[in-house]
Protein backbone atom coordinates (compact mmCIF):
# COMPACT_ATOMS: atom_id res chain seq x y z
CA UNK A 1 0.00 0.00 0.00
CA UNK A 2 3.18 2.37 1.24
CA UNK A 3 4.75 1.50 -2.26
CA UNK A 4 2.20 2.21 -4.32
CA UNK A 5 0.95 5.39 -2.63
CA UNK A 6 4.43 6.95 -2.77
CA UNK A 7 4.46 5.84 -6.58
CA UNK A 8 1.50 7.85 -6.96
CA UNK A 9 3.06 10.79 -5.53
CA UNK A 10 6.01 10.43 -7.07
CA UNK A 11 4.14 10.45 -10.47
CA UNK A 12 1.98 13.47 -9.45
CA UNK A 13 5.20 15.43 -8.02
CA UNK A 14 7.15 14.60 -11.77
CA UNK A 15 4.44 15.39 -14.08
CA UNK A 16 3.20 18.60 -12.28
CA UNK A 17 7.37 19.70 -12.28
CA UNK A 18 7.11 18.95 -16.18
CA UNK A 19 4.07 21.47 -16.40
CA UNK A 20 5.61 23.89 -14.84
CA UNK A 21 8.92 22.98 -16.68
CA UNK A 22 6.29 23.20 -20.38
CA UNK A 23 4.63 26.14 -19.28
CA UNK A 24 7.91 28.57 -18.81
CA UNK A 25 9.14 27.03 -22.38
CA UNK A 26 5.80 27.60 -24.48
CA UNK A 27 6.36 29.98 -27.26
CA UNK A 28 3.77 32.65 -26.41
CA UNK A 29 0.27 32.48 -24.96
CA UNK A 30 -1.75 31.73 -27.99
CA UNK A 31 -0.41 27.70 -27.44
CA UNK A 32 -0.08 28.04 -23.50
CA UNK A 33 -3.98 27.39 -23.24
CA UNK A 34 -4.14 24.81 -25.22
CA UNK A 35 -0.94 23.00 -23.79
CA UNK A 36 -2.07 23.42 -20.18
CA UNK A 37 -5.46 22.22 -21.05
CA UNK A 38 -3.51 19.03 -21.94
CA UNK A 39 -1.60 19.02 -18.97
CA UNK A 40 -4.13 19.37 -16.44
CA UNK A 41 -6.00 16.45 -17.87
CA UNK A 42 -2.70 14.49 -17.54
CA UNK A 43 -2.67 15.78 -14.14
CA UNK A 44 -6.11 15.02 -13.48
CA UNK A 45 -5.72 11.13 -15.11
CA UNK A 46 -2.19 10.61 -12.23
CA UNK A 47 -4.35 11.73 -9.56
CA UNK A 48 -7.24 9.45 -10.83
CA UNK A 49 -4.52 6.29 -10.50
CA UNK A 50 -5.98 5.24 -6.83
CA UNK A 51 -9.48 5.25 -8.53
CA UNK A 52 -8.79 3.21 -11.31
CA UNK A 53 -6.70 0.78 -9.92
CA UNK A 54 -9.90 0.13 -7.36
CA UNK A 55 -11.47 -1.26 -10.54
CA UNK A 56 -8.45 -3.27 -10.98
CA UNK A 57 -6.71 -1.49 -13.97
CA UNK A 58 -3.33 0.11 -14.03
CA UNK A 59 -2.96 3.87 -16.06
CA UNK A 60 0.51 2.14 -16.89
CA UNK A 61 -1.58 -0.70 -18.61
CA UNK A 62 -3.84 1.73 -20.48
CA UNK A 63 -3.84 2.13 -24.48
CA UNK A 64 -2.93 5.92 -25.13
CA UNK A 65 -2.32 5.53 -28.48
CA UNK A 66 -3.79 7.48 -31.22
CA UNK A 67 -4.24 5.31 -33.21
CA UNK A 68 -6.05 2.66 -31.61
CA UNK A 69 -8.94 5.42 -30.66
CA UNK A 70 -8.86 6.25 -33.69
CA UNK A 71 -9.80 2.77 -34.90
CA UNK A 72 -12.05 2.40 -32.08
CA UNK A 73 -10.33 1.16 -30.03
CA UNK A 74 -12.77 1.25 -26.80
CA UNK A 75 -13.57 -1.48 -24.45
CA UNK A 76 -15.23 -3.48 -26.73
CA UNK A 77 -13.19 -3.73 -29.46
CA UNK A 78 -10.12 -4.47 -26.45
CA UNK A 79 -11.59 -8.07 -26.06
CA UNK A 80 -11.61 -8.79 -29.48
CA UNK A 81 -9.21 -11.05 -31.08
CA UNK A 82 -6.55 -8.91 -33.49
CA UNK A 83 -6.17 -9.78 -37.13
CA UNK A 84 -3.30 -11.93 -36.43
CA UNK A 85 -4.60 -14.19 -33.89
CA UNK A 86 -7.38 -14.43 -36.42
CA UNK A 87 -5.34 -15.74 -39.32
CA UNK A 88 -3.31 -17.92 -36.70
CA UNK A 89 -5.89 -19.59 -35.47
CA UNK A 90 -7.17 -20.15 -39.09
CA UNK A 91 -3.67 -21.83 -40.25
CA UNK A 92 -4.08 -23.44 -37.29
CA UNK A 93 -7.50 -25.11 -38.13
CA UNK A 94 -6.52 -25.82 -41.66
CA UNK A 95 -3.28 -27.89 -40.20
CA UNK A 96 -5.99 -29.80 -38.51
CA UNK A 97 -8.24 -29.99 -41.39
CA UNK A 98 -5.81 -31.64 -43.62
CA UNK A 99 -4.22 -34.02 -41.04
CA UNK A 100 -7.42 -35.08 -40.77
CA UNK A 101 -8.33 -35.58 -44.39
CA UNK A 102 -4.80 -37.11 -44.60
CA UNK A 103 -5.76 -40.13 -41.62
CA UNK A 104 -9.36 -40.58 -43.14
CA UNK A 105 -7.76 -41.14 -46.48
CA UNK A 106 -5.32 -43.56 -45.27
CA UNK A 107 -7.90 -45.41 -42.98
CA UNK A 108 -9.76 -45.86 -46.20
CA UNK A 109 -6.83 -47.52 -47.93
CA UNK A 110 -6.37 -49.84 -44.91
CA UNK A 111 -9.43 -50.63 -44.54
CA UNK A 112 -9.23 -51.45 -48.17
CA UNK A 113 -6.18 -53.81 -47.90
CA UNK A 114 -7.49 -55.46 -45.23
CA UNK A 115 -10.62 -56.67 -47.04
CA UNK A 116 -8.88 -57.87 -50.03
CA UNK A 117 -6.27 -59.77 -48.08
CA UNK A 118 -8.98 -61.21 -45.43
CA UNK A 119 -11.12 -62.73 -48.48
CA UNK A 120 -9.07 -63.90 -50.18
CA UNK A 121 -6.13 -65.89 -48.06
CA UNK A 122 -9.18 -66.49 -44.51
CA UNK A 123 -5.95 -67.94 -42.36
CA UNK A 124 -4.21 -64.47 -42.38
CA UNK A 125 -4.98 -61.04 -40.73
CA UNK A 126 -3.40 -57.98 -41.82
CA UNK A 127 -1.42 -56.37 -38.84
CA UNK A 128 -0.36 -52.65 -40.40
CA UNK A 129 -0.92 -50.88 -43.31
CA UNK A 130 1.93 -48.15 -44.05
CA UNK A 131 0.83 -45.61 -46.38
CA UNK A 132 2.96 -43.23 -47.98
CA UNK A 133 2.16 -40.37 -50.22
CA UNK A 134 3.13 -36.96 -51.81
CA UNK A 135 1.60 -34.13 -50.57
CA UNK A 136 0.11 -31.66 -52.47
CA UNK A 137 0.64 -27.94 -51.77
CA UNK A 138 -2.19 -27.67 -49.59
CA UNK A 139 -0.37 -30.34 -47.70
CA UNK A 140 -3.05 -32.74 -48.76
CA UNK A 141 -2.24 -36.65 -50.17
CA UNK A 142 -1.91 -36.52 -53.97
CA UNK A 143 -0.45 -39.17 -55.22
CA UNK A 144 0.15 -42.92 -53.20
CA UNK A 145 3.93 -44.03 -53.59
CA UNK A 146 4.00 -47.25 -51.82
CA UNK A 147 2.43 -49.59 -49.49
CA UNK A 148 3.94 -51.16 -46.47
CA UNK A 149 1.60 -54.59 -45.85
CA UNK A 150 2.60 -56.16 -42.37
CA UNK A 151 0.66 -59.52 -42.67
CA UNK A 152 0.39 -62.02 -39.61
CA UNK A 153 -1.08 -65.64 -39.56
CA UNK A 154 -4.68 -65.75 -37.51
CA UNK A 155 -4.26 -67.33 -34.19
CA UNK A 156 -7.71 -68.61 -34.00
CA UNK A 157 -7.37 -72.06 -32.24
CA UNK A 158 -10.53 -73.68 -34.69
CA UNK A 159 -8.50 -72.45 -37.99
CA UNK A 160 -6.62 -74.79 -40.20
CA UNK A 161 -3.56 -72.79 -40.38
CA UNK A 162 -3.12 -72.61 -36.77
CA UNK A 163 -2.22 -76.39 -36.64
CA UNK A 164 1.69 -76.87 -36.83
CA UNK A 165 2.90 -78.36 -39.90
CA UNK A 166 4.18 -82.13 -39.47
CA UNK A 167 8.30 -81.90 -40.22
CA UNK A 168 9.03 -84.34 -42.46
CA UNK A 169 11.45 -86.91 -41.27
CA UNK A 170 14.57 -87.54 -42.82
CA UNK A 171 16.20 -90.67 -41.72
CA UNK A 172 20.15 -91.18 -42.12
CA UNK A 173 20.71 -87.80 -40.85
CA UNK A 174 22.71 -86.12 -37.92
CA UNK A 175 19.88 -84.93 -35.36
CA UNK A 176 20.29 -81.14 -33.78
CA UNK A 177 19.51 -78.22 -36.40
CA UNK A 178 19.96 -79.48 -39.59
CA UNK A 179 16.04 -80.98 -38.78
CA UNK A 180 14.70 -77.82 -38.62
CA UNK A 181 15.68 -76.44 -41.95
CA UNK A 182 13.80 -77.97 -44.56
CA UNK A 183 10.29 -77.30 -42.35
CA UNK A 184 11.19 -73.19 -41.89
CA UNK A 185 12.31 -73.40 -45.73
CA UNK A 186 9.03 -74.38 -46.50
CA UNK A 187 7.10 -72.73 -44.51
CA UNK A 188 9.12 -69.97 -45.85
CA UNK A 189 8.41 -70.68 -49.43
CA UNK A 190 4.77 -70.64 -49.09
CA UNK A 191 4.56 -67.50 -47.23
CA UNK A 192 6.63 -65.86 -50.36
CA UNK A 193 4.29 -67.42 -52.35
CA UNK A 194 1.02 -65.91 -50.37
CA UNK A 195 3.10 -62.61 -50.10
CA UNK A 196 3.92 -61.93 -54.01
CA UNK A 197 0.05 -63.12 -54.60
CA UNK A 198 -0.98 -59.76 -52.19
CA UNK A 199 1.38 -57.93 -53.72
CA UNK A 200 0.15 -58.54 -56.89
CA UNK A 201 -3.35 -58.06 -55.70
CA UNK A 202 -3.29 -54.85 -54.33
CA UNK A 203 -1.00 -53.40 -56.87
CA UNK A 204 -3.58 -53.99 -59.67
CA UNK A 205 -5.96 -52.49 -57.09
CA UNK A 206 -4.29 -49.13 -56.40
CA UNK A 207 -2.40 -49.19 -59.83
CA UNK A 208 1.03 -49.41 -58.39
CA UNK A 209 4.54 -50.84 -59.70
CA UNK A 210 4.33 -54.24 -57.75
CA UNK A 211 7.60 -53.03 -56.54
CA UNK A 212 6.31 -50.33 -54.54
CA UNK A 213 4.12 -52.28 -52.56
CA UNK A 214 6.13 -54.84 -49.70
CA UNK A 215 4.89 -57.55 -47.99
CA UNK A 216 6.24 -57.93 -44.40
CA UNK A 217 5.49 -60.80 -42.26
CA UNK A 218 4.71 -60.82 -38.41
CA UNK A 219 5.65 -64.02 -36.00
CA UNK A 220 2.63 -63.71 -33.97
CA UNK B 1 29.66 31.40 -24.99
CA UNK B 2 26.53 30.39 -27.23
CA UNK B 3 24.24 33.21 -25.90
CA UNK B 4 27.21 35.39 -27.59
CA UNK B 5 27.04 33.68 -30.90
CA UNK B 6 23.27 33.45 -31.28
CA UNK B 7 22.90 37.16 -30.29
CA UNK B 8 25.69 38.01 -32.51
CA UNK B 9 23.97 36.05 -35.23
CA UNK B 10 20.88 37.78 -35.15
CA UNK B 11 21.65 40.90 -34.53
CA UNK B 12 23.56 40.68 -37.77
CA UNK B 13 20.85 38.62 -39.51
CA UNK B 14 18.96 41.71 -38.08
CA UNK B 15 21.20 44.56 -39.36
CA UNK B 16 21.08 42.68 -42.47
CA UNK B 17 17.71 42.24 -43.26
CA UNK B 18 16.86 46.22 -42.79
CA UNK B 19 19.32 46.83 -45.50
CA UNK B 20 18.79 44.72 -47.64
CA UNK B 21 14.91 45.04 -47.08
CA UNK B 22 14.61 48.42 -48.82
CA UNK B 23 16.22 46.85 -52.24
CA UNK B 24 14.68 43.63 -52.25
CA UNK B 25 12.12 42.12 -49.67
CA UNK B 26 12.43 38.82 -50.76
CA UNK B 27 15.75 38.20 -50.01
CA UNK B 28 15.18 40.39 -46.54
CA UNK B 29 12.61 37.16 -46.12
CA UNK B 30 14.32 34.43 -47.35
CA UNK B 31 17.62 35.82 -45.09
CA UNK B 32 14.99 35.78 -42.26
CA UNK B 33 13.87 31.86 -42.89
CA UNK B 34 17.58 31.10 -42.90
CA UNK B 35 18.92 32.89 -39.26
CA UNK B 36 15.90 31.06 -38.33
CA UNK B 37 16.64 27.70 -39.51
CA UNK B 38 20.32 28.40 -38.26
CA UNK B 39 19.06 29.24 -34.88
CA UNK B 40 17.22 26.47 -34.03
CA UNK B 41 19.45 24.03 -35.05
CA UNK B 42 21.78 26.24 -32.49
CA UNK B 43 19.93 25.37 -30.30
CA UNK B 44 18.93 21.41 -30.94
CA UNK B 45 22.01 20.37 -28.86
CA UNK B 46 20.86 21.72 -25.52
CA UNK B 47 17.15 21.04 -26.54
CA UNK B 48 18.61 17.33 -26.37
CA UNK B 49 20.45 18.15 -23.21
CA UNK B 50 17.03 18.88 -21.88
CA UNK B 51 14.96 15.93 -23.30
CA UNK B 52 17.56 13.75 -21.84
CA UNK B 53 17.09 14.93 -18.41
CA UNK B 54 13.88 14.80 -18.42
CA UNK B 55 13.54 11.15 -19.33
CA UNK B 56 15.93 10.42 -16.88
CA UNK B 57 13.77 11.88 -13.73
CA UNK B 58 10.71 10.15 -15.36
CA UNK B 59 12.36 6.57 -15.27
CA UNK B 60 13.56 7.05 -12.14
CA UNK B 61 10.52 8.55 -10.58
CA UNK B 62 8.58 5.41 -13.11
CA UNK B 63 6.40 7.63 -14.89
CA UNK B 64 5.28 6.16 -17.82
CA UNK B 65 6.98 7.02 -21.17
CA UNK B 66 3.72 8.55 -22.66
CA UNK B 67 3.14 11.22 -20.25
CA UNK B 68 6.16 12.17 -21.12
CA UNK B 69 6.24 11.47 -24.72
CA UNK B 70 2.72 14.06 -25.17
CA UNK B 71 4.22 16.87 -23.12
CA UNK B 72 7.02 16.94 -25.47
CA UNK B 73 4.97 16.42 -28.70
CA UNK B 74 3.20 19.25 -27.16
CA UNK B 75 6.46 21.65 -26.71
CA UNK B 76 7.36 20.36 -30.35
CA UNK B 77 4.49 20.94 -31.84
CA UNK B 78 4.14 24.72 -30.37
CA UNK B 79 7.33 25.76 -31.48
CA UNK B 80 7.28 24.35 -35.19
CA UNK B 81 3.88 26.04 -35.29
CA UNK B 82 5.38 29.16 -33.73
CA UNK B 83 8.33 29.46 -35.88
CA UNK B 84 6.23 29.05 -39.42
CA UNK B 85 3.32 30.97 -38.05
CA UNK B 86 5.70 33.91 -37.32
CA UNK B 87 7.60 33.56 -40.92
CA UNK B 88 4.69 33.75 -42.43
CA UNK B 89 3.49 36.89 -40.51
CA UNK B 90 6.50 38.87 -40.96
CA UNK B 91 6.48 37.91 -44.92
CA UNK B 92 3.10 39.99 -44.61
CA UNK B 93 0.83 36.85 -44.93
CA UNK B 94 -1.29 36.61 -41.36
CA UNK B 95 -3.95 34.48 -42.68
CA UNK B 96 -1.67 31.70 -43.39
CA UNK B 97 0.22 32.90 -40.14
CA UNK B 98 -3.33 32.38 -38.34
CA UNK B 99 -3.80 28.51 -39.98
CA UNK B 100 -0.86 27.31 -39.03
CA UNK B 101 -1.16 28.73 -35.85
CA UNK B 102 -4.70 26.89 -35.83
CA UNK B 103 -3.11 23.32 -36.91
CA UNK B 104 -1.04 23.73 -34.09
CA UNK B 105 -3.64 24.01 -31.64
CA UNK B 106 -6.11 21.37 -33.44
CA UNK B 107 -2.73 19.29 -32.94
CA UNK B 108 -2.15 19.37 -29.22
CA UNK B 109 -5.43 18.69 -28.92
CA UNK B 110 -5.70 15.75 -30.91
CA UNK B 111 -2.84 14.22 -28.60
CA UNK B 112 -5.22 14.85 -25.51
CA UNK B 113 -7.93 13.08 -27.24
CA UNK B 114 -6.96 9.60 -25.46
CA UNK B 115 -6.54 11.48 -21.98
CA UNK B 116 -9.86 12.75 -22.08
CA UNK B 117 -11.33 9.61 -23.40
CA UNK B 118 -9.87 7.56 -19.90
CA UNK B 119 -10.68 10.40 -17.62
CA UNK B 120 -14.36 10.15 -19.04
CA UNK B 121 -13.85 7.11 -18.50
CA UNK B 122 -12.88 6.52 -15.74
CA UNK B 123 -15.27 9.39 -13.92
CA UNK B 124 -17.85 7.70 -15.53
CA UNK B 125 -17.16 4.31 -13.83
CA UNK B 126 -16.93 5.87 -10.37
CA UNK B 127 -20.83 6.75 -10.90
CA UNK B 128 -23.41 4.48 -9.94
CA UNK B 129 -25.47 2.94 -12.92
Amino acid sequence: MMAFLSDWLRGLILVIFLAVVLDMILPNNVFQRYAKLVMGLLIILIMLTPVLKLSGKSIYEMDFTLDSLLSGGNSHSANLPSLEEIQQESAQISQQNQLLTAEAWKSGITENVKEIVEQDKPGLTVDRVEVKYTQNAQGQPEKLDGLTVTLKTRTDPDTVSSIEDVRPVIIGKSEGDADAEPALSQADRRRAETGSAIRTQIAAEYKLPASKVLVVWRDS
Amino acid sequence: MDIIQIVGLGLTATMLIVVVKGKSPQIAFLLTLLVGVFLFIFLLDKIQLVINLLEKLSVQAGVEMIFLQTILKIIGIAYIAEFAAQIAKDAGEGSIASKIELAGKILILVLALPIVQRVVETVLNLLPT
